[in-house]
């Protein structure tokens, strides 16, 4: 069984989401993918190396700071949306340096 | 007492003392003029102990191991001048009592006093180049500081910056050839440093001399650059006797008779010594007899003896140049502190306000006629000796020309002893101002100088017999023998021949009108120090313009070009790069991901 092109569908499908959707959930939604496809290539790796039960604890780390960077992002979603009740991206002019 | 310490005493008590003027000036000022006395008298005393010494060899300081230990060098050529700078500044400390009486800032005035005879005394008594540098430039300073006491004045001010600027010129070449000794030899001794002279290549060797007659030329006030010294005569009276007549400005004739021995290994610069000697004394001679400022008039004579002693160092009379420098710093100090009193007494420096004065000074009068006797060389006066001293090494030197040049000069200055001393002090009174004699503290020194004036010539004896210890020639001689020899001299005829033509150019000045309307040119010249003046300023003023414009050219054009040119090219590199930064979360994603690749691409590759 080979998992990698899962992986690299995973991943291009989350790229694809982050660079063509305009809706900040979208994009939340892609980042989610890209995050995905980083964990299935970590447990395919220790699979691959036989060094699952290191791998596992590694991707299960990795969920857990997922959630917390999740929660973050809806938070800033979510200020954002009571600042300019709006989620599209093209609103976000004032990151321009 | 250890008497090895009396050169060190004498140096140390009038710096000590310098410093203690201004300490006493905050707790009791009205004591300061005669503590400043006191301490002359003290370095005075200790000054007769020096001459015992001559020969001694004195503690030496070791400042820097291998590089620099200084001590002192006591031979006769370096105690005269040491000497006079004492007692002369002693006599002219008493006088200060009385002349600078109603001034103000006395501290000022007699701590820079003080401490100008304590530097004076250093530079003369130093046996180390860089030491004798040192002092050299205290010196200058001090002088700078005393032109300029009466600093409110804007011509006092400016005449301390000029006597400052001009004399550093002359500094620049004394430090040159210090420092080219130094390099050749190793050593700023100057015992050692002259002894390796002859080692020394012929180019190097020239440039030396030239740096150490650009010194003394700066410093003794000699063609061209003797424009400082009339302008310093605005100085008070006092420190133009002490420093601008009587010690300062014969450093540099010290200096060029202290490296004698260097010199005589370049013939050619020793002719140019003569000429310029014998230029500068027919110059000061000729403007002095033209002046009508009392000061100016001393200043240039001042500038005119200076160059005889150039000349007699020139033709090798080094003793002669000593000689007439002792009994110059004693006549002309003398006519200094005369002339002081009469401008304490009238107010004006201007001898046309001035006549008539003898019956009221007495004791002016007569001391200033002895002074100026002896400065036209009157025989059995000091300046007579000295002076057909020089004559006569000339003349056995084989320089005509400068000797010609030096006979008409004295001539002048027969002419112009005899026309200060009528106008001043014969003849009808022409102002109402109502004058006495000055005080008793003013008219002892004068007595004590005119006095030395008439005998100081005898101590030739004593001068000569130690004078083999300086490590130069000079036979010994009684002061008989110096009489015998002076009066039998071919150059005592001329001599005689220049009083007598003086003196009548002076019975018949009144005759010699029509020279004024036959070439007015002449007057006009003579009447602005023979334009001197006009040309340095008119080269400063080229060298200062053309200097702001190549200091603006290089400021705005080549420095705020770099800056400008820095400048755009940041703002140009910001304003392309700004266009990166577009704030659309895409692009800036975008950029994420072509990272990203790159970064995989150097992984894997």
């Amino acid at each position: 069984m080979n998992l990698w092109p899962f992986v690299f569908a995973l991943f291009a499908l989350g790229i694809f989401c982050l660079l063509t959707r305009r809706n900040l959930v979208k994009i939340l939604i892609g980042l989610e993918l890209l995050s995905k496809g980083a964990t299935l290539a970590l447990i395919w790796s220790g699979i691959l190396r036989n060094s699952l039960a290191y791998t596992q604890s590694l991707a299960v780390i990795v969920i857990a700071i997922e959630v917390m960077v999740v929660a973050i992002f809806l938070a800033l979603v979510y200020a954002f949306h009571e600042k300019s009740s709006s989620l599209d991206t093209d609103d976000m002019r004032r990151l321009k340096g | 007492m250890n008497l090895e310490m009396i050169p060190l005493l004498l140096l140390i008590v009038p710096l000590a003392g310098a410093a203690l003027v201004p300490l006493l000036n905050l707790f009791f000022s009205k004591a300061v003029p005669l503590f400043s006395v006191f301490v002359g008298l003290v370095t005075a005393v200790i000054g007769f102990f020096l001459p015992g010494q001559i020969g001694a060899k004195a503690v030496s300081i070791v400042w820097l191991p291998g590089v620099l230990k200084t001590g002192f060098q006591l031979d006769t050529l370096s105690v005269v001048p040491a000497l006079i700078a004492t007692w002369i500044g002693f006599l002219v400390l008493i006088y200060s009592l009385g002349y600078m009486k109603r001034e103000e800032n006395l501290s000022r005035y007699y701590s820079l006093t003080l401490l100008f005879i304590a530097s004076m005394i250093g530079m003369s008594l130093a046996d180390n180049f860089l030491a004798l540098f040192f002092f050299w430039e205290v010196m200058g300073v001090c002088s700078y500081a005393l032109i300029g006491f009466f600093y409110k004045d804007p011509k006092a001010a400016s005449a301390g910056v000029k006597a400052f600027l001009t004399t550093r010129i002359g500094d620049i070449g004394l430090l040159a050839a210090i420092l080219t000794i130094y390099v050749l030899t190793g050593t700023f001794s100057i015992s050692a440093g002259l002894a390796s002279g002859a080692r020394i290549a012929l180019p190097l060797l020239n440039f030396i001399a030239f740096g150490f007659i650009l010194g003394a030329v700066g410093k003794s006030a000699q063609m061209p650059l003797h424009v400082w010294l009339p302008d310093a005569m605005e100085a008070p009276t006092t420190i133009s006797a002490l420093i601008h007549a009587a010690t300062m400005v014969n450093a540099g004739v010290y200096l060029l008779a202290r490296v004698s021995p260097l010199l005589a290994l370049v013939p050619s610069w020793l002719t140019v010594i003569q000429w310029i000697g014998a230029l500068t004394a027919l110059l000061g001679s000729l403007l002095a007899s033209f002046h009508n400022d009392l000061k100016r008039i001393l200043a240039y004579s001042t500038i005119s003896q200076l160059g005889y002693m150039f000349l007699a160092v020139g033709v090798g009379g080094v003793f002669a140049s000593q000689f007439h420098l002792f009994s110059h710093a004693i006549f002309k100090g003398l006519l200094f502190l005369c002339a002081g009193a009469v401008i304490h007494e009238l107010g004006t420096k201007d001898i046309r306000e001035m006549g008539g004065l003898w019956k009221f000074m007495p004791v002016t009068g007569t001391t200033f006629l002895i002074g100026a006797l002896a400065l036209m060389g009157l025989p059995v006066l000091n300046g007579f000796f000295s002076k057909d001293m020089i004559l006569e090494e000339a003349m056995v030197a084989g320089s005509w020309g400068p000797l010609i040049v030096a006979a008409l000069a004295a001539l002048l200055t027969a002419y112009y002893s005899l026309r200060t001393t009528a106008v001043v002090f014969w003849g009808k009174r022409r102002t109402v101002v109502h004058v006495h004699e000055a005080p008793a503290v003013m008219t002892v020194p004068l007595a004590l100088l005119a006095l030395g004036s008439l005998v100081s010539w005898v101590l030739v004896g004593p001068l000569t017999a130690s004078w083999t210890k300086t490590g130069l020639e000079a036979p010994h001689i009684t002061w008989f023998e110096l009489l015998k020899e002076t009066f039998s001299s071919t150059a005592f005829i001329i001599t005689a021949c220049v009083i007598v033509l003086g003196f009548l150019i002076f019975y018949y000045r009144k005759n010699l009108g029509w020279l004024k309307e036959k070439v007015p040119a002449f007057f006009k010249a003579v009447s602005v120090g023979l334009g001197f003046d006009i040309c340095y300023s008119w080269l400063s003023r080229l060298i200062y313009s053309t200097s702001s414009i190549l200091s603006n050219f290089w400021e705005e054009k080549v420095m705020e070009g770099i800056n400008r040119a820095t400048g755009k090219t940041s703002v140009a590199l910001s304003i392309s790069s700004r266009e990166m930064q577009t704030g659309d979360l895409h692009w800036n994603l975008l950029y994420v991901v072509i990272a990203l690749i790159i970064i995989l691409g150097l992984i894997l590759w």
